[in-house]
């Protein structure tokens, strides 16, 4: 890949990519894929899930780069929003699918978080993320987990600023009552 | 000790700003030390403390899991895409393009600007008109101290038959 296609914008890639430029997609997918591929399994929680979703993403960039309009958002913006978009299609879906008959056997290979060694701190988080709302948990993935601003995230769910922040607000005041709820459920344990 | 802050205030306070609240709102900040001192709002503090270390390991650690040993294999299913997708580019519907090339049969680049501007105009013309038309008819002029109605009433012959206007005198010029 040429050191110039590596240097450009994301913005400037995808009208490289829209051009069918397949180095300028090359760039992209490197540039981004593994943190959208963290930023899915976050949502999911299952790896293998998250990859596809990802790669999904990644295809419709290149089939149909034409729908990006690079006045109208950063890509990145747009691209958190189609990857989150999917992630909460994904975890609707999952509530729908009937289980199969006979699904109780247990499954004895090593769960996602078993096989990336997931810290006790990471598991503990994703505990606590588990008592927020669909779009607390997007609000908090998005600006403690993934470092995006309060305005590109923001724009990534579709709100303005203020909105965003008392969502932020919540979610933070849900996740700390938690935090305490578990204390306390320790030490009364522990007597 | 009575308190003017309640936990709601000093939680939502908590959550905008942090443990630290030496860089909360000054006038909050003498009753918000009243309100840390009490046992409940320990117990925030303690907690929001807990939060932002793990929020801290959690980033820390980053996209914890790029560096695992299958993200190249993904990074490469991706680079891979262009070799099995092919790209389509998004047209106007046939119907749609039709109808422009037969009132447009001709290329022609039009800004949206332009278009926006030239709309405008047509529509500020069209309305100086419709004005026009609905206050300013004139329904007669007068000439010569008489009143001569602008309108020709030609009604009165609407229903003649060729003949008759032929045999009729007056159409001949002596």
């Amino acid at each position: 890949m040429s050191q110039e296609v590596k240097n450009l914008s994301d913005e400037a890639l995808v009208l490289h990519v829209k051009a069918g430029d397949e180095h300028a997609f090359r760039a992209l997918a490197l540039r981004h894929g593994a943190r959208y591929r963290a930023l899915a399994f976050r949502f999911l929680g299952d790896m293998a899930v998250a990859e596809d979703l990802v790669q999904e993403g990644f295809v419709k960039l290149w089939t149909s780069a034409d729908r990006f309009d690079a006045t109208k958002a950063k890509f990145t913006t747009w691209f958190h929003r189609v990857i989150v978009n999917k992630c909460l299609d994904e975890k609707r879906k999952r509530h729908l699918i009937p289980l199969p008959e006979g699904y109780d056997v247990e499954d004895g290979r090593p769960s996602a978080e078993e096989q990336l060694g997931m810290s006790a701190a990471h598991r503990k988080i994703m505990a606590g993320l588990a008592v927020l709302s669909d779009r607390e948990k997007t609000a908090v993935t998005l600006s403690y987990f993934d470092g995006l601003s309060n305005k590109d995230a923001a724009d990534v769910m579709l709100l303005n600023v203020k909105a965003y922040e008392s969502l932020l607000v919540r979610a933070r005041t849900k996740m700390r009552q938690n935090l305490m709820a578990d204390k306390e459920t320790l030490l009364s344990a522990l007597g | 000790m009575v308190c003017e802050m309640n936990e709601t205030e000093f939680e939502k306070l908590l959550s905008l700003y942090g443990a630290d609240i030496s860089v909360w709102p000054v006038d909050r900040q003498h009753k918000a030390h009243d309100f840390a001192s009490t046992k409940v709002g320990k117990q925030l503090l303690k907690a929001e403390e807990g939060l932002v270390a793990l929020f801290a390991t959690t980033y820390a650690i980053g996209h914890e899991h790029i560096e695992d040993r299958n993200v190249n294999a993904f990074l490469a299913r991706l680079s891979d895409i262009p070799k099995k997708y092919v790209q389509q580019k998004t047209r106007p519907s046939r119907l749609l393009d039709t109808f422009r090339k037969t009132l447009m049969p001709f290329e022609i680049n039009v800004s949206p600007i332009m278009l926006m501007t030239h709309a405008a105009g047509f529509f500020i013309v069209l309305g100086m008109g419709l004005m026009v038309g609905f206050y300013g008819a004139i329904d007669s002029v007068i000439f010569n101290e008489q009143t001569i109605p602008t309108e020709i009433d030609i009604s009165d012959t609407w229903f003649n038959t060729a003949e008759t206007l032929s045999l009729n005198p007056e159409n001949f010029e002596e």
